[in-house]
C-alpha cells in the first residue's frame, strides 16, 4: 500500500508554462523520499499538489488512499504535515504554544487533549523549552522546531518539508537532521541541499523543468556526477573531500 | 494628527467611541457577509506593513522636508473599505499602547477622524466610482490625491472641532480652522501622491490585487454612491447630534465626568459643590479656616502649596516603597 | 541610529519589560486596563484652572511606577509625538484667556494655568498608558479585551499585526539602510523610487499574507479562529489593587487634597 500516490499528473497555471508534466511517483507509509532539484524544478509546486494547496490539471494525487480534490481537502489535510520554507509564514500566532495548538484547536480537540497534542510534539521536536517563548524572538533555528511541533502535533501519516535546511546554522541544520531521523512518520523532504538528502532519505527523485528524471537509491543518485550536473545539482560536499 | 488624552473631553471621546464602535461593528458585519477566510491574515499582514511604511521617510522634491503614509486610503484601495477599516483600527490601538501615538482615551476620536475617513469615504466617493468603468494610472493618481486631500481635510476639521467642543482651547474656531486646514492640505496632497505612486506601480505589476477594479458589476450591486451618501448623512447627523449636546449641555465635560462619580441622581442636588470642587475659587471658600483671608502673605500660602505637594509625593513614594518590600519578600523564596 | 532602528529597539524594550515576573506584571490585565482609562478619564475631567486638584493625581503614575520598578527616564521619551500638539495648544491659551486666577496664592492669568493643567494632563495621560503598556504584553491586553467581549475577528487582527510588526519592521529597516548607502546624503526616499519600493513591500507582505493563510489551512483553519484564553483569574490580591485604587482616585478627584494640606500647612505655621 501506498501513501502518497501521483498519478499521471500535470499542472500549470492559468495560461501559463506547464509546471509538472506527467508526474508519476508513489511513496510508502516508512519512506523517507527526497525531492532534489535545481531552482524552479517545479519541487515545491508538487509538494503543494499533496494537500490540495493546488489542485492538479490532469492525473490525480492520493493521499493514504484519499484522492486529492475539493471534495476531501480536510481529510486529505489531516494525513499530511506541510511545513514551509518560511517559518514566518508557517507560524503566525503570538507564542510558540499557541501555534502549536491552533491546528489541534481547529479539529474540535478538548482543551486537555490538545495540551497533551502540544507539549508531546514539542518534546519529540525538542522545543518544548520554547513554550511561552514569542514567535518574533525565537531565532531561525528555534523558529524551525516549533514549525515542526505545529504539523507534528496534528499526528500526520506524513512530513512534508520544503527546503528544512535553509538558513540553518551548521549546528541547528545537524540537529534538524538528526530530529528528522527520529521523527516515526514518512517523510517527503525537497531541498537541494544534498548532504542532508544523504543524510536522511533512502531515496531521493530527482526532477527538472517539471518532470522525473530519476528516482533510485540514494548512492546511486547522489553519486552520478554527470547526472547531477546537468540537472543544475552538484555533488554532495562530503564526495568532494573523498 | 493623532490626538492625545489632553485634548478632548471624556463626554467627546465616548461619543466618538460610539460613532467608531458603530462603523467597526457594521464592518465586522459586511466581512461576515463576504465569508471570505483569507480575509483575516491578509488584514493582519497588511496591518503590519502600514504600521511599518509608516516609518519611512519619503523626501518631498524641491523642499528638502519629508512626508509619511498614513495608509488608510492605501489599505482600502487593496482591501477595500471594512478590511480596511479594521485594519487601521489595530494599526492606531498598537500604536497608541507601544509609541503614545494618539492617547488611549480619545482612541475613538483618531479612528474616526483617520480611518473612517479615509477607509470609507475615500474608496467610496473615490476609489470605487472611478475605478468602477476603467482603470487608468490618471484615474488612480486622481483617485488617491483627491481621496487623501479631502479626508484629511475631513479629519483635521473634526480634530477640530472635537477639540473645541471639548472646551480645550481658547482658541478661537476661525483661527484653529484657518491653521489646520492649510496644513492639512500640503501633507494630503503628498500623502496622496505617495498613495498614487504605490498604487500605480501595483497597477502595473499585479492590477487584480486592486480592490474593485476587475469585477466592476458585481460591486455596482455592493455600493451605489446615493446609499452611501445616505448612510453617511445619517451618520454625520447622530454623531453631530450626538456632539451638539455634548457642547451645548456641557463645554468642560466637567459635570459628566462627575455625574460618573458621583452617581446621575445626586448631580443635580449637589451639584454646586461638586462643581465647586473643580473650581479654585469656590474650593477655597469651601475651606474657610485655611483660606486666603490672610491674604497679605500670599508667599506663605505658595510656600504651603509646595509643601502640601511634596506630602503627597513622599506619601506615595514611601508607601508603594514599602509596599514593593512587603511585596518582594514571597518571590525571593 | 535610524527611527526604524529606534522603533524596532524601543518595541523590545517595551516587550521585555511587560514580560517580567514583576508584582505589576502579575496583576489582572483587566482590572489594569479599567484603571488607566479611568484615570485618564477622571484626569481630563479637571477644570483648566483646577491646577491643585490635577497635581493631587500624580499620586497614580507615582505609586505605580515605584511599584513597577520602572525608569521614569525611559518613559519620558514616549511624550515625544503627543507633547508638541498638545503645547502648541496650550501655549496659545495664555493669549486668549486674560482672566486673572488665583492658585496657590499667586494670582495669574487663567491662560497660564490652562495651559500648565493642559500640558500636565498630556502627561499624566500618556505616563498611565506607559505603566500598563510596560507592565502588561499585548496578549494579555488581548485576553482583556475578549473579555469585555470585543469581537473575536478585531482580537486576532490585532494580534496578527503585532506578530508580523516585528518582521516588517526589520524589512523595512533593511530596505532604507539598502536605500541610504547608496544614496549618501539624501533625507528621505527620492519621490521617484517611492511608488517601487513601497509597491515592491506590500507585494511581498501580500505574498506573506498568502503563506500565511496556507498555513492555517493545512492545520484546519475554516474562518473562525479558536481562541482559548489563558486562564486569567482574578486573585485576591487583584480584587484589592482595584478597589483600592478605585476608592484612593474618586477621593482624590473629589477632595482637593493639596489645597487641604497646604492650607494645614498654612495653619501650622501660620
Amino acid at each position: 500500500m501506498n501513501l502518497l500516490t501521483f498519478d499521471h499528473v500535470s499542472f500549470q497555471y492559468e495560461n501559463g508554462l506547464p509546471i509538472l508534466q506527467d508526474i508519476s511517483l508513489s511513496v510508502g507509509p516508512d519512506e523517507s523520499v527526497g525531492l532534489i532539484g535545481a531552482n524552479g524544478a517545479g519541487k515545491t509546486t508538487l509538494m503543494k499538489m499533496l494537500p490540495g494547496l493546488l489542485l492538479p490539471n490532469e492525473g490525480q494525487v492520493t493521499v493514504a488512499d484519499i484522492v486529492v480534490n475539493k471534495k476531501n481537502l480536510s481529510q486529505a489535510r489531516r494525513k499530511v504535515g506541510y511545513v514551509f520554507q518560511d517559518s514566518d509564514s508557517q507560524l503566525f500566532m503570538a507564542t510558540a504554544y499557541d501555534d502549536v495548538a491552533f491546528g489541534p484547536r481547529n479539529y474540535g480537540h478538548t482543551e486537555e487533549e490538545v495540551a497533551e497534542r502540544v507539549l508531546t510534539a514539542m518534546e519529540q521536536c525538542g522545543c518544548l523549552h520554547l513554550k511561552d517563548k514569542q514567535i518574533y524572538k525565537m531565532s531561525g533555528g528555534e523558529k524551525k522546531l516549533v514549525s515542526l511541533a505545529t504539523v507534528m502535533a496534528m499526528r500526520p501519516r506524513c512530513l512534508l518539508l520544503d527546503e528544512p535546511s535553509v538558513a540553518l546554522d551548521p549546528r541547528n541544520r545537524r540537529n534538524l537532521i538528526s530530529l528528522l531521523n527520529s521523527l516515526p512518520v514518512a517523510k517527503l523532504i525537497a531541498s537541494h541541499d544534498l548532504d542532508m538528502i544523504w543524510d536522511t532519505c533512502g531515496r531521493p527523485i530527482l526532477i527538472d523543468q517539471g518532470k522525473i528524471i530519476a528516482d533510485g537509491d540514494t548512492k546511486t543518485i547522489l553519486q552520478d556526477k554527470e547526472l547531477l550536473e546537468a540537472h543544475g545539482l552538484e555533488l554532495p560536499l562530503r564526495l568532494f573531500k573523498e | 494628527m493623532h490626538m492625545a488624552d489632553a485634548l478632548a473631553s471624556p463626554a467627546v471621546a465616548a461619543t466618538m467611541y460610539v460613532a467608531s464602535g458603530v462603523a467597526a461593528a457594521y464592518s465586522i458585519k459586511k466581512l461576515r457577509e463576504e465569508d471570505n477566510a483569507k480575509i483575516i491574515p491578509t488584514m493582519g499582514v497588511m496591518g503590519a506593513f502600514v504600521f511599518a511604511t509608516q516609518m519611512i521617510n519619503f523626501s518631498i522634491p524641491g523642499t528638502g522636508s519629508s512626508g509619511h503614509l498614513c495608509g488608510g486610503m492605501l489599505l482600502s484601495a487593496i482591501l477595500g473599505p471594512y478590511a480596511g477599516f479594521l485594519t487601521m483600527i489595530s494599526v492606531l490601538l498598537i500604536q497608541c499602547l507601544l509609541f503614545a501615538d494618539g492617547g488611549l482615551m480619545v482612541l475613538g476620536c483618531n479612528i474616526w477622524n483617520m480611518a473612517f475617513y479615509g477607509c470609507f469615504l475615500g474608496t467610496m466617493l473615490f476609489w470605487l466610482p472611478m475605478m468602477k468603468n476603467k482603470a487608468s494610472k490618471v484615474r488612480i493618481l486622481l483617485a488617491s490625491v483627491l481621496g487623501c486631500i479631502i479626508t484629511l481635510q475631513l479629519g483635521a476639521f473634526s480634530v477640530t472641532l472635537e477639540t473645541l467642543i471639548s472646551g480645550i482651547t481658547e482658541l478661537p474656531f476661525s483661527f484653529f480652522v484657518a491653521t489646520m486646514q492649510p496644513i492639512h492640505l500640503a501633507i494630503g496632497l503628498v500623502e496622496g501622491l505617495i498613495t498614487a505612486a504605490v498604487l500605480i506601480f501595483i497597477y502595473e505589476a499585479r492590477p487584480e490585487m486592486l480592490y474593485g477594479l476587475n469585477d466592476a458589476d458585481k460591486k455596482k450591486s455592493r455600493f451605489s454612491v446615493k446609499q452611501t451618501l445616505v448612510t453617511l448623512f445619517i451618520t454625520t447627523t447622530l454623531i453631530g447630534g450626538g456632539l451638539s449636546l455634548v457642547a451645548s449641555g456641557d463645554p468642560d465635560g466637567l459635570e459628566w465626568s462627575m455625574e460618573q462619580v458621583a452617581g446621575t441622581s445626586e448631580l443635580e442636588a449637589d451639584g454646586d459643590i461638586y462643581e465647586s470642587a473643580g473650581s479654585v475659587q469656590e474650593t477655597t471658600s469651601l475651606l474657610p479656616d485655611y483660606s486666603f483671608k490672610d491674604s497679605e502673605s500670599p508667599l506663605g500660602t505658595t510656600f504651603s502649596g509646595i509643601a502640601g505637594c511634596l506630602v503627597v509625593i513622599l506619601l506615595c513614594v514611601g508607601g508603594s516603597t514599602l509596599v514593593r518590600k512587603i511585596t518582594r519578600k514571597p518571590v525571593n523564596e | 541610529m535610524n527611527d526604524i532602528s529606534q522603533s524596532i529597539f524601543e518595541l523590545n524594550h517595551l516587550d521585555t519589560l511587560a514580560e517580567q515576573n514583576q508584582w505589576m506584571n502579575r496583576r489582572h490585565p483587566l482590572v489594569k486596563l479599567l484603571l488607566t482609562l479611568f484615570y485618564i478619564i477622571l484626569v481630563v475631567s479637571f477644570h483648566k484652572y483646577d491646577l491643585m486638584g490635577l497635581l493631587a493625581m500624580m499620586a497614580y503614575p507615582l505609586i505605580v511606577f515605584n511599584l513597577s520598578e520602572l525608569s521614569f527616564r525611559k518613559s519620558i521619551y514616549r511624550l515625544r509625538y503627543i507633547l508638541p500638539l498638545v503645547c502648541i495648544i496650550g501655549l496659545v491659551n495664555p493669549l486668549f484667556d486674560k482672566e486673572m486666577v488665583l492658585v496657590m496664592g499667586l494670582v495669574l492669568r487663567g491662560g497660564i494655568i490652562s495651559m500648565i493643567t493642559l500640558i500636565l494632563k498630556g502627561i499624566f495621560t500618556v505616563l498611565a498608558v506607559y505603566l500598563l503598556i510596560a507592565t502588561t504584553t499585548i496578549e494579555k491586553i488581548c485576553g482583556a479585551l475578549r473579555l469585555l467581549h470585543m469581537p473575536k475577528i478585531m482580537v486576532t487582527q490585532i494580534m496578527l499585526t503585532y506578530r508580523y510588526i516585528f518582521l516588517l519592521l526589520r524589512e523595512v529597516e533593511r530596505l532604507t539602510t539598502s536605500y541610504q548607502l547608496r544614496a549618501p546624503g539624501q533625507k528621505g526616499i527620492h519621490f521617484k523610487v517611492w511608488g517601487s519600493m513601497v509597491g515592491m513591500l506590500l507585494l511581498r507582505s501580500i505574498d506573506r499574507s498568502e503563506g500565511v493563510y496556507n498555513s492555517m489551512l493545512l492545520r484546519g483553519y475554516d474562518g473562525n479562529f479558536n481562541y482559548v484564553n489563558r486562564k486569567m483569574a482574578m486573585v485576591q490580591t487583584d480584587w484589592i489593587y482595584l478597589i483600592f485604587w478605585l476608592i484612593i482616585l474618586i477621593l482624590l478627584r473629589i477632595f482637593p487634597v493639596i489645597q487641604l494640606l497646604s492650607g494645614f500647612f498654612l495653619h501650622l505655621f501660620g
